[in-house]
């Protein structure tokens, strides 16, 4: 392996133990369990992988045995993200049951195409793994598409953390699909060409939660440059919002 | 064949929301303070707005009017109402963008009434959406018109996905009251004219 192909293959792996470094001092962990144990996990992952790269039989089983954690975290994360952005919606009868739905909707449209297009992996765990890596991405692009929408329509703060994780795992997750279809369709001829792109997106992914995360929060407001109310003209104003109230 | 439709459409929408965020980060206004709230909202008339979604006055209207005059002057309410719900989408989203950057604040009394602002916009904006959307499905196809059929009650509009529209304005104008003097701004006055 040259050195090139070893910052492309394994470059992305310092940058999530940055992000997991950033999480621990951040102490993120009590705001976003899943998504530090998704990081948490992934460092262990990738620190494994690249420990036995050289023994191709054990890479295959640490890859494989890794890869099949990887949906499960993916859910949990995007169910962290949905009960983050829509705490707020939590008293609508119809909000609840989106999430649950979506999952159900990708799988089953994950689990059609797999039949509609055969990707010669019909057997197998190998299959099944690939099969739900797909269905996570698909809800990780729904999440993402959603969120967006909700930030044109309703003003959502993109600024916020959840909608960070949703927006890198959203555009990873895309150029995901469109690589894994295009593999589907072209074949092995441009495997080293979808795989980098891949890698490339996951590490502007890292780049993306990276930002989110260590961006301090906003310093002091301005506040206005005139002296506070005093307590007898706040009763006042406070007596006018009163009587602007409906009986 | 649908598969394979969705599972494009999806490529598509993703590619799509990275696009708009991004355009969307790059116009979005930049950090709107309280300077930057009163002169920019839309005043709503709510005791015409009352008026319009009261069921006694259409009775009245109803009774009052021939059925293709009463037809004719409700098309014409409609088309007010979606006026106002306008203005009220408009509102709403100058207050979150507002409320937004005040959560953000270090002053935890702000942030409060902030986060109250956000909600009751948030919910504002989704019933003046809700709205928008049913009454303008009427205007396009014309259920006004439809001899068959009775004429559209705007009362019906009232709540909408289970919000009581004009209440809920109500309770934003209340809510940006509070945190305008939390603020310590003193046009207080003209924040309640503007919305």
């Amino acid at each position: 392996m040259t050195l090139l192909n070893l910052i492309l293959w394994w470059g992305e792996l310092p940058l999530q133990a940055v992000l997991l470094y950033v999480l621990v001092r951040k102490q993120s962990f009590r705001t976003f369990p899943w998504f530090f144990a998704y990081t948490l996990f992934a460092v262990t992952a990738g620190v494994s992988r690249f420990l036995v790269r050289s023994h191709p039989s054990v890479y295959q089983g640490v890859y494989w045995t890794t890869e099949a954690i990887y949906p499960l975290m993916g859910i949990a994360v995007m169910y962290e993200v949905f009960r983050s952005v829509f705490r707020n919606f939590s008293r609508l009868w119809w909000f609840p049951p989106i999430f649950p739905v979506t999952v159900v909707l990708c799988l089953a449209l994950t689990i059609s195409r797999n039949h509609s297009v055969p990707s010669g992996l019909e057997h197998g765990a190998i299959a099944w793994i690939i099969g739900a890596e797909l269905g996570v991405r698909l809800l990780q692009v729904a999440m993402f598409a959603l969120l967006v929408t909700l930030v044109l329509l309703f003003g959502l703060r993109w600024r916020q953390q959840a909608f960070g994780i949703c927006a890198g795992y959203g555009l990873f997750a895309t150029v995901a699909l469109l690589t894994t279809t295009k593999f589907y369709e072209f074949g092995t001829r441009f495997k080293f060409l979808w795989g980098m792109v891949s890698i490339i997106t996951y590490s502007i992914a890292v780049v993306i939660w990276l930002w989110y995360f260590s961006v301090p929060p906003k310093a002091e407001l301005s506040r206005a440059e005139q002296p506070p109310l005093s307590a007898q003209e706040l009763g006042r104003y406070k007596e006018i919002v009163r009587r602007v109230r409906r009986p | 064949m649908i598969v394979t439709i969705v599972w494009n459409l999806m490529i598509t929408a993703g590619f799509i929301s990275c696009v708009v965020i991004a355009a969307w980060i790059w116009f979005h206004f930049p950090d709107r303070t309280a300077d930057d709230v009163v002169d920019f909202l839309l005043p709503v008339d709510l005791e015409k707005a009352e008026t319009l979604l009261d069921a006694n006055t259409e009775t009245h209207l109803r009774c009052d009017l021939s059925r293709r005059d009463f037809r004719k002057l409700q098309r014409k309410r409609i088309h007010l109402y979606v006026a106002f719900v306008h203005r009220m989408a408009h509102n709403a989203a100058v207050l979150i963008d507002w409320a937004n950057r005040e959560a953000e604040g270090s002053d935890e009394q702000a942030a409060m009434l902030a986060h109250d602002l956000q909600q009751i916009a948030v919910e504002v904006r989704l019933y003046s959406l809700l709205t928008m959307i049913k009454l303008r499905l009427w205007l396009l196809i014309r259920l006004d018109s439809w001899q068959v059929l009775p004429a559209p009650s705007l009362y019906e509009v009232r709540e909408v996905g289970g919000i009581l529209g004009l209440e809920s304005y109500d309770r934003l104008k209340t809510a940006a009251s509070f945190l305008f003097l939390e603020m310590g701004r003193r046009n207080f006055d003209e924040l309640l004219h503007n919305l």
